[in-house]
């Protein structure tokens, strides 16, 4: 007798299993005919949770500690490494950390039980010790190294730095070399113990793989998990932004620039964020899509080229647009960004172009969908928000030029743009 | 895949699939890499995608792609040996998914050829002002190459270890070379091209054989053919006896290694699949050699991995490190191909290794343009075997034919690109 509750979008021919298993994990499986499994296994713990309230204490851990231990949980207590176990059935695994989530995944055209029985046992047992953390230290200061010579990440993390007084998205995913000096065998185990909590998590398998095989490789690897405890603890975020601009200078051959727009409605998640992250997209591609008069024009006079880039980040705790590119010219660039969202403000959006967005969103929405690796990633990311990437085609289909035109008068105000600039030594 | 022959030098190549949401299919123009002719063929995309008769502007292109449900047009200019590709790719929604049921590809089709064959000319060239225009967009690219430390080092390894050949010539030319470009030049070497060059059309989705050959055959349809020109990389041969040594300074936080060795096995030769092992078992996945000692092991870098360039005949190996480490990390890496060539590999890396490469390739199956750029690059690099005859190839390897490969691979340069920062850039 199946525990799983089948759903199916017949507009995008697509469909899901779901249940929750009696460890507390929740599980999806997303069947397509795909000869490439792909799975995650993840926790909405991210860079932006270091400071929380766990079985009655306050703690602060330190930046970039969701990162540093993605990198250890590969290390085995039997001395055996977690990709050579993957090796043996020839999975390919990887995992990533983000401001607000670390998922584990592999993806495989053979033995996904077997590979799948790998990511849950590894995950959900622990092993530090002081010799792997130091050696630890060494590469991730090595990543950390990489990123600070990599000009678009710098940009990025200073636009976020400019944005937020307070909230921990300004800090960088990996921390630096200092902060993750600091960490230690204990402190992993802290942070261990209370996000990776199997209520907190969620597993995602995308491919030619039955549900119920997926259940039972759950059975054999998961213990039911405690009540999970932990309160988060955001700092107070004002709606100004830090800093107007920001720039760094390093080895570029021409500048970089980012332009950073604040949203102040936060908290929200589920389907009011997935609604406010439709609105957004749909005014960015309006204003900044390749369609557009703002890109044409400002293409046709060299300030940007085909680099140039817009979108919108949705996150239950923050959230901001992003408009980015390379430039000659920067500060020309966001005056010409401020006097299009003044233009438009005044004379308002070509319903027939409104239209036109939506089929462009709704195509993209469906291509998500031709690689399960894609799917996988996205439906975890959208779960952890509290929302069903499913149920994302009708929510842009829904939202209405007055929605999007209401959006976009009160949102897109000078006061909380930011622009960060990176230019040549 | 089904491959027909369209016309002279011209050939379509199709990929029957049901399992994806969008049909794909790429435009390959293929020519020589040749220090001439590089920069045309790198411009030349740049400017069609401009604008054309039916859709005079970049914003009319958009569009219209963007109406045709957001099909995804794009360019790419890329390399392989010493083998130039110009390519055009499209990605668009199956008729079933679309409201109106209607069958995008004859009109994603049609538009393709009105961008591709009928550009706008003024006086019996291009238009200059998007020459103009786009000749100063490619020099900003070829300079952008500096923003990617490591693709800069790789370039420059593989410049010092093939001077004055084709394969030195970067896949967009050079900067003086785009400077000589104009409207009439551009549009002679365009002429030229179509009538010259491989074309290689690939096509993965659900369609009917017959359906798609008759659309692609209106899609080159008019174009005037000559004779094919050859396409062939020279394998590359060593100028030295030694090893070249080159440092470079900048001022970055991390150190660049790249090591370039002569790897003497190409893509042509039959026993290929031998060094593909090699290079998979010596540095790609995390139990390579490379990853296990060099970040494992020593925890020297994040990355250390070996890369080879199967058309040329040459092997790289590229990690970050930091500037005072350098020496280590190049005993290691040489230490580990020593290794090799004494037989130390276990059965259990052996094993490993060809899980590890069989199951990249068959997860190709699933991306319909990683598939198509697969079974390219393997046309031009002259050997038509298809994925499941690799991938039988791959199982068959033995230790001693890998040891082999290890010992054919000798180490020619070292190129560092040398950190002078000490702790990152600073704030203005």
């Amino acid at each position: 007798m199946s525990s799983f509750v089948l759903k199916e979008n017949k507009l995008i021919e697509e469909k899901y299993y779901y249940t929750t298993h009696k460890s507390g994990l929740r599980i999806f499986v997303i069947p397509k005919n795909h000869g490439t499994g792909y799975a995650v296994f993840g926790t909405n713990f991210g860079s932006v949770d270091n400071h929380f309230i766990t079985e009655g204490k306050e703690v602060n851990l330190p930046d970039g500690i969701a990162h540093f231990l993605e990198h250890k949980l590969f290390e085995n207590e039997d001395g055996i490494d977690t990709f050579k176990k993957y090796a043996e059935y020839g999975a390919s695994a990887n995992a990533y950390t983000s401001s607000d989530k670390t998922v584990y995944l592999f993806s495989a055209t053979e033995n996904i039980k077997e590979s799948l029985g790998v990511l849950l046992d590894f995950v959900t047992h622990p092993y530090f010790t002081d010799e792997t953390v130091a050696k630890e230290q060494g590469i991730i200061g090595q990543e950390i190294r990489m990123y600070d010579d990599n000009p678009g990440w710098r940009l990025y993390f200073n636009m976020l730095t400019a944005l937020y007084h307070n909230h921990p998205a300004r800090i960088d995913t990996a921390g630096t070399v200092e902060t993750i000096a600091k960490i230690t065998p204990e402190i992993l185990y802290t942070a261990y113990n209370t996000f990776y909590n199997l209520r907190n998590m969620a597993l995602c398998v995308c491919g030619n793989i039955d549900p119920e095989e997926v259940l039972k490789v759950c059975d054999a690897h998961l213990n039911e998990a405690a009540h999970a405890d932990v309160k988060r603890i955001f700092p107070d975020e004002p709606d100004t932004v830090f800093q107007r601009e920001i720039s760094q200078k390093l080895s570029v051959s021409m500048p970089l620039f980012s332009i950073g727009i604040k949203d102040t409605h936060q908290p929200s998640e589920g389907s009011e964020l997935a609604r406010k992250q439709a609105e957004y997209e749909i005014i960015l591609e309006l204003l900044f899509g390749k369609a557009s008069g703002f890109y044409t024009r400002l293409y046709e006079n060299g300030l940007i080229n085909t680099a140039f880039s817009s979108g919108y980040e949705a996150h239950t705790n923050f959230g901001f647009c992003e408009i980015s590119g390379y430039s000659k010219d920067p500060d020309a660039v966001y005056a010409e960004v401020l006097s299009e969202i003044k233009k438009y403000k005044s004379q308002g959006f070509d319903p027939q172009d409104f239209e036109r967005i939506k089929r462009v969103l709704y195509a993209s929405c469906l291509r998500v969908f031709n690689s399960t690796e894609d799917i996988a990633n996205d439906f975890i990311s959208y779960i952890f928000r509290g929302f069903n990437m499913f149920d994302y085609p009708q929510i842009i289909s829904d939202v209405s030029l007055e929605d999007v035109t209401k959006r976009f008068r009160s949102d897109f105000i000078e006061e909380r743009m930011v622009l960060s600039k990176v230019l040549p030594i | 895949m089904i491959r027909v022959q369209l016309s002279d030098g011209i050939y379509l190549n199709i990929i029957e699939t049901d399992k994806f949401k969008t049909d794909y299919f790429d435009f390959n123009m293929i020519l020589p890499l040749r220090e001439e002719t590089a920069s045309y063929a790198a411009l030349l995309p740049l400017v069609l995608k401009r604008g054309c008769s039916k859709f005079p502007n970049m914003a009319e292109i958009s569009k219209r792609f963007d109406y045709l449900y957001a099909t995804g047009f794009s360019s790419r200019v890329i390399k392989r040996g010493e083998v130039q590709i110009i390519g055009f790719t499209a990605d668009f929604l199956r008729g079933s998914l679309i409201p109106s049921g209607e069958n995008l590809a004859d009109e994603v089709f049609e538009t393709i050829h009105e961008i591709i064959f009928n550009p706008i000319t003024e006086n019996g060239g291009f238009k200059e002002e998007f020459v103009e225009s786009e000749k100063k967009n490619l020099i900003d690219t070829i300079n952008s190459l500096i923003n990617n430390k490591n693709a800069y080092a790789m370039k420059k390894c593989h410049e010092a270890m093939c001077s004055g050949e084709n394969f030195a010539v970067g896949e967009n030319g050079s900067v003086e070379n785009v400077a000589k470009i104009n409207g009439k030049n551009l549009y002679e070497f365009y002429k030229k091209l179509l009538s010259e060059c491989r074309i290689e059309l690939f096509y993965t989705g659900k369609c009917r054989t017959d359906e798609i050959v008759a659309r692609a055959k209106q899609l080159i349809g008019g174009i005037c053919r000559g004779k094919p020109a050859d396409i062939f990389t020279e394998r590359f041969v060593r100028k030295r006896s030694g090893i070249s040594e080159i440092t470079e300074e900048m001022e970055v936080a991390q150190g660049k290694l790249i090591l370039g060795f002569k790897s003497g096995h190409c893509l042509s030769d039959s026993d290929y699949s031998a060094y593909s092992l090699f290079n998979e078992l010596y540095g790609v996945s995390p139990t390579s050699k490379l990853f296990e000692n060099v970040r494992e092991k020593l925890s020297l870098c994040y990355y250390c991995r070996s890369i080879p360039e199967a058309h040329k005949g040459i092997l790289t190996v590229a990690s970050g490190i930091e500037t005072e480490n350098r020496d280590r990390a190049v005993s290691e890496i040489l230490a580990q191909l020593e290794n090799i060539k004494n037989g130390i590999i276990s059965d259990e890396e052996l094993d490993s290794a060809k899980k590890a490469l069989i199951n990249s390739y068959r997860e190709l199956y699933d991306d319909g343009a990683s598939l198509s750029l697969w079974y390219l690059s393997r046309l031009i690099g002259g050997s038509e075997k298809t994925l499941e005859e690799v991938i039988k190839e791959i199982e068959g390897v033995t230790k001693e034919e890998i040891s082999k490969c290890a010992s054919d691979t000798e180490l020619d340069t070292i190129f560092f690109l040398k950190g002078t920062l000490k702790d990152g850039g600073g704030e203005e």
